[in-house]
């Protein structure tokens, strides 16, 4: 009886705050959508306005004033609008707290130009700012993009509550009835903690979606209103300042509302918080519940112990990757973070578009060095020398300071792990200026024995050089040291036994020596395999993937794709396949090194 | 055997070595050069007119053509970079503190006590070791910067930092506190010892060489790290070191003496810290690579 009462206590509690959280969020993002319908068609009405006030030859001061007029006839003061003009480079007029204009760009601020290339004609809805509502739209001159107009929109609309008073009273009321009969029928108790919270997350669903549809309509009417009062005001402005008016009559679609919220997510949203609810109930009423509490209460110091780590490791480890892996089947950009996932949802599309991208660019166009599996051969080949040059160098360095008594070992061995010890990306800058095609000392060099200067960062090859050399330069000392390691524990009298038995230097080495340093050297191969996959610093820094993103390895595009082209979703999914690619290198090479030790045994 | 032991390496071998060396070396070399060189140029020399085999050597020979201090004092006076520093050193600072904390607890529980759900969380802690890079930073992005509102703040990279350096810190506490025999605590216990105790008085104390190795781990994560750090950070005083670095010689600016002298700056601590200790990272990490 107890565990039942609590299975359908806690399962009920998960549910329902669960569901006023998911429709506190609905309402406030029906709100935020309200809003940024209102700010986006004051940004395209003012950028239009704007428009029309360059072109009849007006300062782009003025220009500013009368934005701030319209928007003080349409009685929206508290609104703030930022007109940035000369393709993203200057800020022309703004209302914004404590900004002065006109005053050029900063470059921090390079995402506000990447914005403006990107916006679509028609203006797009941004990130809501902490201020209120965040829309922009292009000004566009005589069929160019000459500037933007930004807005922010502070006004908050509150829509009606999506669940009223009355409803939850009927849903209190019906739940009460439910715990009474299954206290009642012994049997049905032991699934109405189960079945409970899925009938109510259902019925709050049901009942969500209803009042949805029912609010729209007003809500639109108000909206709507708003939009004609700033369209009227900018009229009125156009007129005063001698100017044609442009444009139509704003007004706003239904679409704006019905897109709001999509009712349909937020019901099945509704139904998994019932199935969570419902898992919960079985956990509590079948005796998980109690055995997990018997475990935590044997070893209240290990748990706790662990506990914080633990909660590190799962807010800022594996919530991230759980999130990227969803973000990945979304088309999420820097535009329409703000929109809802079931607008976002793309499904595979992503990684279609990536695995699917055959276009090497081919007859009559330039290469298309964008593509997935060009990438990826330049990383795999990337990887493998490396590896090879490495391992070979850093080998050969051991085997020289491992020949018998050889004095002085210690320094060199010191002074020859200095690359590795330096910053790696210290040393991917001092490379960068050693193959500066004019003053680098490389340059430099290469013409003194009578060469050609190279431009190094021009072609595929000589760029790729660039990377490869700086990474070879700070990964061999890894490989001597492991080497020198290894070679120290090698049995002497097996090269004597190999002398007195005839064998050449070159035997000795191939036979002996080689595989001693079999165990101390594959795993160093394996952990340097996926460091160099993973070596976004050197490429980033060195050839930035130059010339054209040819040079870029796997991880690098990424980056770019995500805070580059802001491409979140396309990013995460190109992330997802570096993990699986990742992922099958590890299984593979798991296998393989169980392989050789059961042969050698 | 005697007679092999006795003998001395031909000394012909020292000067390649010399020679393999100082190539090996250039790249400092050439650092050393522009941040003693006192100008911002990237040339280690001028060139005449019409430059000879003697004029280019010359201005591919890591010498400067005057030595000056100017870089030092220029980068640490009229540039923020001081500022960075501390921004590095702060950030590096309380990291440690946190990583440390978090590992030592963990790591401890892991070897000591026997309890449901040890194997698979020490398996958990394993695997975000493949986690990339790329696929976290967006949602770490949204995380730190939407949710908790912490962009251009040193504790957002604190943060991340210390949950970047902890399954490394754990695994390696872990072995080092299973080689502390456990008949230390056990007579402990017989005498009366809270658990509490005994983790912050005997066994914290007999582990001191690998928590240091642990705290140096994470300072150096924190202190050499760019890619995060170039992401969250936008606002220049809020610059640390690496992302300041880079500012130097990004595509808006070339100012390589100063690059170079602060290169030094930062790598000179970190590059002590590392001949001390390559050592154990040598064995931590291949031992991880086995085990992942």
């Amino acid at each position: 009886m107890k565990t039942y009462l609590s299975a359908v206590f806690f399962a009920l509690l998960i549910v329902i705050s669960g569901a006023l959280f998911f429709l506190q969020q609905a309402a406030q993002q029906r709100d935020q959508a309200a809003a940024g319908a209102i700010a986006l068609a004051t940004a395209s009405d003012l950028a239009k306005l704007g428009a029309s006030g360059l072109q009849a030859g007006l300062s782009e001061q003025a220009v500013g004033s009368m934005m701030a007029d319209v928007l003080k006839r349409s009685g929206r003061e508290g609104d703030r609008y930022r007109l940035v003009m000369g393709n993203g480079k200057q800020l022309s007029a703004s209302n914004w707290p404590g900004e002065a204009a006109p005053r050029p760009l900063g470059l921090s601020e390079k995402p506000l130009f990447d914005l403006i290339l990107g916006l679509p004609a028609a203006g797009a809805k941004l990130k809501p700012a902490a201020e209120g509502a965040h829309a922009a739209a292009p000004l566009i001159l005589a069929g160019q993009r000459v500037g933007m107009v930004e807005i922010i929109h502070t006004s908050q609309t509150t829509g009606p509550p999506l669940i009223s008073l009355l409803q939850w009273g009927a849903i209190g009321l019906g739940v009460l009835v439910f715990v009474g009969l299954g206290l009642a029928h012994h049997k049905l108790g032991a699934w109405a903690s189960v079945v409970l919270p899925l009938g109510v997350a259902w019925v709050l669903g049901q009942l969500t979606g209803a009042n949805l549809a029912s609010t729209a309509q007003v809500l639109l009417d108000n909206l709507n209103t708003t939009a004609r009062a700033v369209d009227g005001a900018m009229r009125a402005v156009a007129a005063s300042n001698g100017l044609a008016p442009a444009g139509d009559a704003a007004r706003l679609d239904t679409g704006v509302v019905a897109g709001a919220v999509d009712g349909a997510a937020l019901t099945n949203s509704l139904l998994l918080l019932g199935g969570l609810g419902g898992m919960i109930g079985a956990f509590i009423r079948f005796g998980a519940a109690s055995s997990t509490w018997r475990a935590l209460k044997e070893n209240p110091t290990a748990y706790t112990y662990v506990a914080p780590a633990m909660i590190g490791m799962l807010a800022l480890a594996f919530f991230p990757f759980l999130y990227g892996f969803v973000l990945s089947f979304t088309d999420t950009t820097l535009l329409n973070q703000g929109a809802s996932w079931s607008d976002r949802w793309v499904g595979l599309a992503n990684y279609t578009s990536i695995l699917g991208d055959v276009n090497f660019g081919g007859s009559g166009t330039a290469f298309n060095y964008q593509n997935f599996y060009w990438t990826l051969g330049v990383t795999i080949v990337w990887t493998a020398l490396n590896v090879v040059l490495g391992v070979s160098i850093g080998l050969a360095m051991a085997l020289l300071l491992s020949i018998k008594g050889l004095r002085g070992v210690a320094i060199y061995r010191t002074l020859l792990i200095l690359p590795w010890a330096i910053p790696n990306y210290i040393t991917a800058l001092t490379w960068k200026g050693m193959f500066h095609p004019q003053f680098g000392a490389i340059n430099q060099a290469i013409q003194a024995f009578g060469g050609q200067p190279v431009q190094w960062f021009d072609a595929v090859g000589p760029s790729f050089v660039t990377g490869l050399a700086t990474n070879v330069w700070l990964s061999f000392p890894f490989m001597m040291v492991v080497a020198l390691g290894a070679l120290q524990a090698v049995d002497e009298d097996m090269y004597e036994a190999a002398r007195i038995d005839g064998a050449s230097p070159w035997q000795q080495f191939w036979f002996i020596t080689l595989p001693s340093l079999r165990p101390a050297l594959l795993p160093a191969i394996i952990v340097s395999v996926v460091w160099t996959f993973n070596m976004f610093n050197v490429i980033y820094l060195v050839s930035a993937g130059q010339p054209s993103g040819a040079n870029e390895i796997l991880v690098t595009r990424a980056y770019r794709i995500a805070f580059e082209e802001y491409r979140y979703g396309y990013a995460a999914a190109y992330s997802v396949v570096i993990f699986l690619i990742l992922l099958i290198y590890g299984v593979f090479q798991i296998r393989a090194t169980s392989a050789t030790e059961a042969n050698n045994k | 055997m005697t007679s092999s032991d006795q003998k001395r390496a031909p000394l012909w071998l020292h000067p390649i070595l010399i020679v393999i060396t100082l190539f090996a070396l250039y790249p400092v070399f050439w650092v050393l050069a522009l941040a003693f060189s006192g100008t911002q140029n990237i040339g280690l020399a001028d060139l005449p007119a019409n430059p000879g085999f003697w004029d280019r050597m010359r201005a591919a020979t890591p010498v400067p053509a005057q030595w000056s201090v100017d870089n030092f004092i220029g980068v640490l006076r009229d540039q923020p970079f001081l500022q960075w520093m501390l921004n590095s050193l702060l950030v590096a600072a309380l990291t440690t503190v946190f990583g440390v904390a978090l590992a030592c607890s963990a790591g401890y529980a892991f070897s000591r006590f026997r309890f449901k759900g040890r194997e698979f969380g020490m398996t958990l802690f394993l695997v975000t070791q493949m986690f990339p890079g790329t696929l976290m930073l967006i949602p770490l992005y949204v995380i730190i910067v939407d949710w908790l509102d912490l962009d251009n703040s040193v504790w957002a990279l604190v943060i991340v930092y210390s949950v970047t350096a902890i399954p490394f810190c754990v695994w390696m506490l872990k072995g080092y506190f299973d080689s502390i025999p456990i008949e230390i605590e056990e007579s402990a216990i017989m005498d009366g010892c809270s658990p509490s105790r005994i983790f912050f008085q005997i066994v914290l104390p007999l582990a001191r060489p690998a928590v240091a190795v642990t705290a140096l781990f994470s300072f150096m994560t924190a202190w050499n790290e760019f890619i995060l750090a170039a992401t969250f950070m936008d606002e220049e005083a809020l610059y640390t070191a690496p992302v300041g670095l880079r500012f130097f010689v990004s595509e808006y600016s070339s100012q390589w003496g100063y690059f170079a002298a602060g290169s030094i700056l930062v790598s000179l601590p970190v590059v002590a810290l590392f001949l001390m200790l390559q050592r154990f990272l040598v064995s931590g990490l291949t031992a991880g690579g086995v085990k992942g």
